[in-house]
C-alpha cells in the first residue's frame, strides 16, 4: 500500500485507539489481553483497510473488528469477577431505576439523595458493577453509555438491529443501576 | 402540541441523552419539564449518572507498552 494510505490509516487509528483500548479492556477485563486484542485488531484492520470505502465509518468498523476478534479468540470464562448469570436476573431488575428508589418518599436520607448517591459511589464500585453485567448488555452499555457512541454505530459494531441495541441498552442500564444499588447497600452507603 | 405523560417524558429523556431525539419530541419534553419537577430531577440525575460513567471510563489511559507496540506494528506495515 502507498505511503499516503499508511499515513491516513495511522491518523485515523490515533483518534480511535483510546476508545479501542477501553472497549477491549472492558471486554477482556485483563490489561495484557486487552493490549493483545488491540494489537491484533490493528493488524487485521490494516489488512482490510482498502476495502473500507467510507473512511468516516472507520471507528465503528475497527471496533467491530475488535469485537469479532474478541468473540472468536478471547472470550472465555474468568474465575474471578465473572458476570452475573442471566438466570439470576429477575424481570423487575430489567426495569430497575435508581432514581425511583432514591427519590421514593420512604427514602429520607437527604434533600437530594439521588445526587448525593452519585457523589458518594466510587469509581471502583462503578467498575465492579460494570464488570458484573451479563456480556450481551455490557457490550451495548460500554459502547452507548461509556463511549457515548450513537445507537446506529453501536448497531454496526455489534451487528445487531438498532431496535435490539435500544432494548438491550434499556435493560442493561436498569441492571447496572440495580447492581449499583446492591453494592451501595452492601457498603453501607445507603 | 400534545401534552405528554411522565412515562413518555422519561422515554424522551433517554432519547435525548442518547443523542437521538426529533425536534418535535424535544419540544414536547421541554413543555412537560416546565410543569414537572419530578421529571426535571430525573433528567438531572440521568445526566449526572451518564457523566459519571463516562468519567470512570475515561480514567483508563492507554499504557505506554501498548503505544510502543502499536508504533512498532505501524512501522512494519
Amino acid at each position: 500500500m502507498s505511503h499516503a494510505t499508511k499515513e491516513e490509516f495511522t491518523l485515523l487509528l490515533k483518534d480511535v485507539l483510546p476508545s479501542m483500548y477501553r472497549v477491549s479492556l472492558r471486554l477482556t477485563r485483563d490489561r495484557m489481553e486487552a493490549e493483545d486484542l488491540v494489537s491484533e485488531a490493528c493488524v487485521k484492520a490494516w489488512e482490510k483497510f482498502l476495502s473500507l470505502r467510507n473512511r468516516q465509518s472507520f471507528k465503528p468498523w475497527i471496533l467491530r473488528i475488535c469485537q469479532n476478534l474478541y468473540i472468536s479468540t478471547y472470550r472465555k470464562q474468568k474465575r474471578e469477577g465473572k458476570p452475573i448469570p442471566e438466570s439470576r436476573l429477575v424481570k423487575k431488575d430489567e426495569d430497575f431505576s435508581l432514581f425511583e428508589q432514591l427519590s421514593s418518599p420512604l427514602f429520607f436520607s437527604s434533600l437530594t439523595p439521588e445526587i448525593e448517591f452519585l457523589n458518594t459511589i466510587s469509581s471502583e464500585q462503578i467498575n465492579k458493577a460494570l464488570d458484573s453485567l451479563p456480556e450481551k448488555y455490557k457490550s451495548v452499555v460500554t459502547l452507548c453509555c461509556l463511549e457515548d457512541i450513537p445507537y446506529q454505530e453501536a448497531a454496526t459494531v455489534l451487528n445487531l438491529p438498532i431496535g435490539t441495541v435500544r432494548s438491550r441498552l434499556h435493560r442493561g442500564k436498569a441492571i447496572l443501576q440495580k447492581l449499583l444499588w446492591d453494592i451501595a447497600k452492601e457498603k453501607g452507603i445507603i | 402540541m400534545n401534552i405528554i405523560s411522565c412515562v413518555e417524558a422519561v422515554k424522551k429523556i433517554f432519547e435525548l441523552l442518547g443523542g437521538k431525539i426529533k425536534t418535535s419530541e424535544k419540544k414536547q419534553l421541554k413543555k412537560h419539564l416546565k410543569t414537572c419537577r419530578e421529571c426535571c430531577n430525573r433528567l438531572e440525575f440521568e445526566k449526572l449518572l451518564k457523566e459519571k460513567l463516562i468519567a470512570v471510563n475515561r480514567d483508563k489511559k492507554i499504557p505506554d507498552s501498548l503505544e510502543k507496540r502499536i508504533h512498532n506494528i505501524l512501522r512494519n506495515f
